[in-house]
């Protein structure tokens, strides 16, 4: 894991033995027994120290612990020390944060929304499947909307939006039968569209849920980036990456494949950059 | 009669179910972290096995879930169950099998709805949260009442129960205090938490605390809950981890409200079998 510069320079690289976390603010290391962790800003410095054991995740400035059982979580705050714990019984199967808190989807179909303070928000399941479990779940930045991907036979997908103490359905569809993956579930920067990944396609729906649409895609979405008008999705199956080039609002303009032990994409300006196992390449993006 | 009053209970409890090992077999007092052990900070959900194994359904259900570890720069959180198999079960119990190596993690289960008892998943592995064991860590989830069960209540068990100790009696009131029964027998009355030395690994079913021979507390391990975002064992009242175990050294037995006079505390831990470890201290309050 590491740094590097839009003109392809290593700022940093760095090995780590068991899993690590990196967002552009943050990034550490840490062991399966993880109890302690020390971590460090973009530019090496000291950050603090995580006295929680499980495992960490850096979201942007964003850090969070998932503690040992699969069903709890802990916000930090910005040194590391505990700003809110929420300590479940039922496994945690989705998850998103945003600048308004976090979205926490469960194994028994329950979404929570919590604020960065710690407080629920708002609790519902989208239900409407033989089997209620969230795969996939997403948070706008302005915590007033959420989106789902959930449930085994009749799978589907829920755009929801807070009114008042009530949650209201604004839109729905039905995406499939049964299909246990973990799903990609991502707002646009601006909150205006939305994109989820389901068995054999990429949904794409504007926040009214008025304009939706579907683009067939291999694999399971892992990642998807945006770069002004252009969004790019990367997929992996087995050991096969794909990396999908849209037009907002569903212009699917190509794709590419590529065999890989990992893979990465980031956006920057127009650049789309590529990771391939030891690899990065850069690819500038212009209209013709 | 007695006995069928039991069963009456259990049945109220818990969705009636039986489930098969979900690995090798392996004997009662074998398990690396039993649930409800202080694990990681946390009260423990799962229950831990000691060796690596093949991970296999313990009964019949439809898969609901695969949550996996990601080598990639992914979307995905990290869970700490690493790659873990959710299965619904009849009624609303959920099985989950997590800490599943991820090179042997069958491909087959993405597309497999429906699993007989049996199936194998994979191998334990260390893609999850775990104190230095490739081993299995297994929970079982009552959805309709928001519980996470104790699994072994739940599976067969085989030989004893490893032995329950009730030393480091200590008591502790609402400001902090705390009274070592070993050196201090006479002390001020109020409401206090009991405590005993926690065994690194054993742990009670039930924990019982009476005075003068009246059952004041019992605190049992039988399922954990959630009251409101904390997770609890239930006694006289709910106790978050705070209270179960305030440090790495104690375990709470119960709570009592101790009246001037002379009181016998009376200490009992059960384990699931039934077998039963006492203590008692004469106490003079004032």
């Amino acid at each position: 894991m590491g740094y590097f510069t839009g003109s392809g320079k290593i700022i940093s690289l760095m090995t780590f033995p068991f899993k690590a976390t990196i967002s552009d603010s943050y990034f550490t290391s840490y062991t399966a027994d993880s109890s302690s962790v020390k971590f460090y800003h973009a530019d090496g410095s000291d950050a603090g120290t995580i006295e929680e054991s499980g495992f960490p995740l850096f979201e942007e400035n964003r850090i969070f612990v998932f503690l040992p059982g699969g069903s709890s979580i802990v916000q930090c705050n910005q040194d590391g020390s505990k700003n809110w714990q929420y300590g479940g019984t039922v496994p945690i199967t989705a998850f998103d944060s945003s600048e308004a808190g976090c979205i926490v989807g469960f194994a028994d179909g329950t979404v929570r929304e919590i604020s960065k303070y710690g407080k629920t928000l708002q609790e519902f399941v989208p239900g409407g499947s033989d089997y209620s479990v969230i795969l996939g779940a997403a948070l706008s930045s302005d915590g007033q909307t959420v989106a789902t991907v959930s449930g085994q036979g009749r799978q589907r997908f829920v755009l929801a939006k807070k009114d008042g103490t009530h949650t209201k359905i604004i839109f729905h569809e039905f995406v499939g039968q049964n299909d246990p993956h973990q799903r990609l579930v991502q707002f646009s920067r601006d909150n205006n569209i939305i994109w989820y990944n389901f068995n054999g396609g990429l949904g794409i729906v504007d926040s009214n849920g008025r304009k939706h649409s579907h683009i067939p895609v291999k694999g399971q979405a892992i990642s998807l980036q945006e770069a002004g008008n252009m969004v790019f999705l990367l997929t992996k199956q087995n050991k096969t990456y794909t990396v999908y080039a849209i037009e907002k609002f569903n212009t699917l303009c190509g794709s590419f494949s590529f065999d890989a032990g990992s893979a990465f994409i980031r956006t920057d300006g127009n650049n789309l950059f590529v990771g391939k196992d030891t690899t990065i390449s850069r690819i500038t993006l212009e209209k013709k | 009669m007695k006995k069928y009053l039991l069963l009456l209970l259990l049945a109220v409890s818990f969705p009636l179910a039986a489930f098969d090992w979900p690995q090798e077999e392996i004997t009662s007092d074998s398990f690396y972290s039993y649930f409800g052990q202080l694990r990681g900070g946390t009260i423990s959900t799962s229950l831990v096995f000691a060796d690596t194994s093949d991970v296999r359904a313990a009964e019949n259900g439809k898969i609901i879930a695969v949550i996996n570890e990601y080598d990639d720069d992914s979307c995905f959180f990290p869970s700490s169950l690493g790659n873990a198999v959710i299965v619904a079960n009849n009624g609303s119990l959920l099985t989950v099998y997590g800490n599943i190596d991820g090179e042997t993690l069958s491909k087959s289960i993405y597309s497999t709805v429906s699993v007989k008892n049996g199936t194998v998943f994979g191998s334990s592995g260390n893609s999850g949260w775990q104190q230095g064991r490739s081993s299995l860590e297994f929970q079982i989830i009552d959805t309709k009442n928001n519980t996470a069960v104790n699994p072994r209540v739940l599976m067969p068990r085989i030989g004893e129960e490893l032995p329950l100790t009730l030393t480091g009696i200590t008591l502790e009131n609402k400001t902090g205090t705390r009274y070592d029964l070993l050196i201090q027998r006479t002390i001020p009355s109020g409401l206090y938490r009991v405590y005993r030395l926690r065994q690194p690994v054993a742990i009670p079913y039930k924990t019982r605390i009476t005075i003068n021979g009246i059952i004041i507390d019992t605190v049992t391990y039988d399922q954990l809950i959630r009251d409101g975002n904390t997770v609890c064992v239930a006694g006289r009242k709910n106790y978050p981890k705070e209270e179960l175990y305030p440090d790495d050294r104690l375990q709470l037995l119960g709570e009592v409200i101790l009246t001037p006079g002379k009181n016998t505390l009376g200490m009992t831990l059960t384990d699931i079998l039934g077998k039963e470890t006492t203590s008692a201290y004469s106490l003079t309050i004032y």
